[in-house]
């Protein structure tokens, strides 16, 4: 059996690799989003409030949470289409700050002082949601579905000259990510049992990112290995105690520097593929 | 014999050029017509208003009788216009796989998008032996040779099952046996009763392959008719003095 604190390893990895996931399914169409802890926010206070306040059962309530935050998605998605790159990207911290803000200064949820009450879930609630969203996240990436992502992240005029919707597949994208944002707050707040807006802040999307970025950008296993990396590299890194943070940072500029795309590929698929067509 | 496309009085300009001027022509439907015409003279411009990219300041352009002007691009590809590109636009991720199946997509209800059904592989097949790239289909497209591209963007484009095939330049980058291999699948594709409007500088090429020809020189249309009836025409051999006549 894990103990308590390597079952909290395991939360906290899954909760991670659940935002690096909602980050993965909005930038396969071209479009970075800085913002996801806003989404996370909304999930994470809505179902709260409706497990505590309301009396739901957790699995309806992120339900619900899900869809509320995939709307807020689709409200941030249509000015996103308007927006490029860096512009995009600023937007959408613009956004985290304003969910943050509004957690901090609204009232019925605690304001700055957080909100509590939540029932602790079981490791495997988490587990069972995150191979879940994992699992759909991956066969998605084998249907044609992806592909249409792809081409519009490739080139979008090409993808509607080909006849394809590029400003729903866009839209669609960004709902989803943010739905899987909000199921990621959503168990964290049935985690941690006590949010407040600084757990939602701009360094959690960052994080999100990160591990998406770091473990390969072009495929949803990547986050899987860069979930589990951001989380276990500061463990591993323990005995340096003041140095930590520093080693931490200093190996991913060179994990970076030595593979852009980070530690997994589709390419590194593809070649595993033909290794065993020519085998 | 009834017009696939119906290009009327279009005017477009950019800033202070006029990339074209009061520009009409029909296409017969089943019918090969070539545009021809120096650099800059305004024929991708052409394409760039059929499929919707560029909004004309004026004039009228029907597919089949039904107005395509103020349609988003994806809607005129759907109403039955797919093209290729001068500068080749493949998508630089994908194989040559992923091409044949993604160009289907947009005609395929959205629950069927979740698997290739039979009928979509066996186009995607049928489409790489038409044009001769069965030999590298997972290969990743932009990593081919020119020419090669240049069939994968046809193969591309006529997996659309369209009405009307928009081909810009796709000779480039072709050898002699090439180009004339791709003269026979053109007019095979003719004979399954496909529109087929193509730019091309290669006279030679389009001579002996299109029923009709439209010749532009800076932003006007100064001929148009058969090929022989072109090669005749004053205006013509004036507009090419000094390039290739
Ligand atoms: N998007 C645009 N913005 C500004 N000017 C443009 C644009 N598109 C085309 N033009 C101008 O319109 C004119 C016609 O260009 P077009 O590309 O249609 O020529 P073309 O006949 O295809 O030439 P080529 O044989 O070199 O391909 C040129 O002067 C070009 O610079
Ligand atoms: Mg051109």
């Amino acid at each position: 059996m894990l103990s308590s604190y390597q079952a909290g390893l395991v939360a906290d990895g899954s909760i991670l690799l659940l935002g690096a996931l909602s980050v993965y399914v909005i930038l396969s169409t071209g479009q970075l989003s800085l913002g996801n802890a806003g989404f996370m926010a909304i999930g994470a206070y809505l179902s709260s409030w409706l497990t505590v306040s309301v009396g739901m059962p957790l699995t309806l309530a992120i339900v619900i949470s899900a869809a509320v935050s995939a709307v807020f998605g689709l409200i941030i998605g249509f000015p996103a289409l308007r927006l490029k790159g860096l512009y995009l990207a600023m937007a959408t911290i613009g956004f985290g700050e304003i969910v943050r803000t509004f957690f901090l200064n609204f009232e019925p949820t605690g304001g700055a002082g957080g909100f509590s009450g939540m029932e602790h879930v079981p490791l495997w609630y988490i587990l069972g949601w995150t191979v879940f969203t994992l699992g759909c996240v991956m066969v998605t990436e084998r249907t044609r579905w992806w592909l249409e992502i792809r081409a519009v992240n490739d080139d979008e005029l090409a993808a509607g000259l080909v006849g394809m919707n590029t400003t729903v597949t866009k839209l669609m994208a960004f709902m989803t990510g943010a739905a899987i944002a909000a199921v990621a707050g959503a168990l964290f707040a049935h985690q941690t049992l006590y949010i407040e807006p600084a757990s939602f802040g701009f360094e959690r999307s960052t994080e999100f990112v990160l591990a998406m970025i770091l473990g390969g950008s072009s495929l949803a296993a990547g986050s899987i290995v860069g979930a589990a990396l951001l989380i276990l590299l500061p463990e591993l890194l323990r005995d340096f105690v003041d140095w930590r943070i520093a080693i931490f940072g200093a190996l991913l500029v060179a994990v970076l520097l030595v593979r852009r795309q980070g530690v997994l590929d589709r390419n590194l698929f593809g070649l595993a593929r033909l290794w065993r067509r020519v085998n | 014999m009834s017009n696939v496309l119906e290009f009327r009085g279009i005017n477009q300009s950019f800033g202070g050029i006029k990339a074209l001027s009061d520009v009409s022509f029909d296409l017969a439907k089943g019918s090969i017509t070539g545009a021809i015409g120096p650099n800059g003279a305004g024929k991708t411009t052409i394409f760039n208003v059929i499929t919707g990219a560029y909004r004309p300041d004026s004039g009228s352009v029907k597919l089949n009788g039904q107005e395509l002007l103020g349609l988003a691009p994806y809607r005129i590809a759907r109403a039955g216009i797919s093209r290729t590109f001068q500068n080749i636009r493949l998508f630089p991720s994908m194989t040559v796989w992923d091409h044949m199946l993604l160009s289907q997509a947009p005609r395929t209800p959205m629950l069927g998008r979740l698997i290739p059904a039979r009928k979509v592989t066996e186009r995607a097949e049928e489409m790489m032996e038409l044009f001769g790239i069965t030999g590298v289909r997972d290969r990743i497209a932009v990593s081919l040779p020119y020419g090669v591209q240049r069939k994968v963007e046809m193969a591309r484009a006529y997996a659309m099952e369209p009405q009307l095939l928009l081909l810009d330049e796709p000779v480039a980058g072709m050898n002699h046996d090439e180009a004339d291999h791709l003269r026979e699948v053109l007019l095979g594709l003719r004979g399954r009763g496909l529109s087929i409007f193509i730019i091309e500088h290669d006279m030679r090429f389009m001579m002996a392959l299109c029923d009709e020809i439209h010749v532009m020189n800076y932003g006007r249309k100064i001929a148009g008719g058969k090929p022989s009836e072109i090669q005749s025409d004053p205006a013509v051999i004036a507009a090419y003095l000094g390039e290739d006549a």
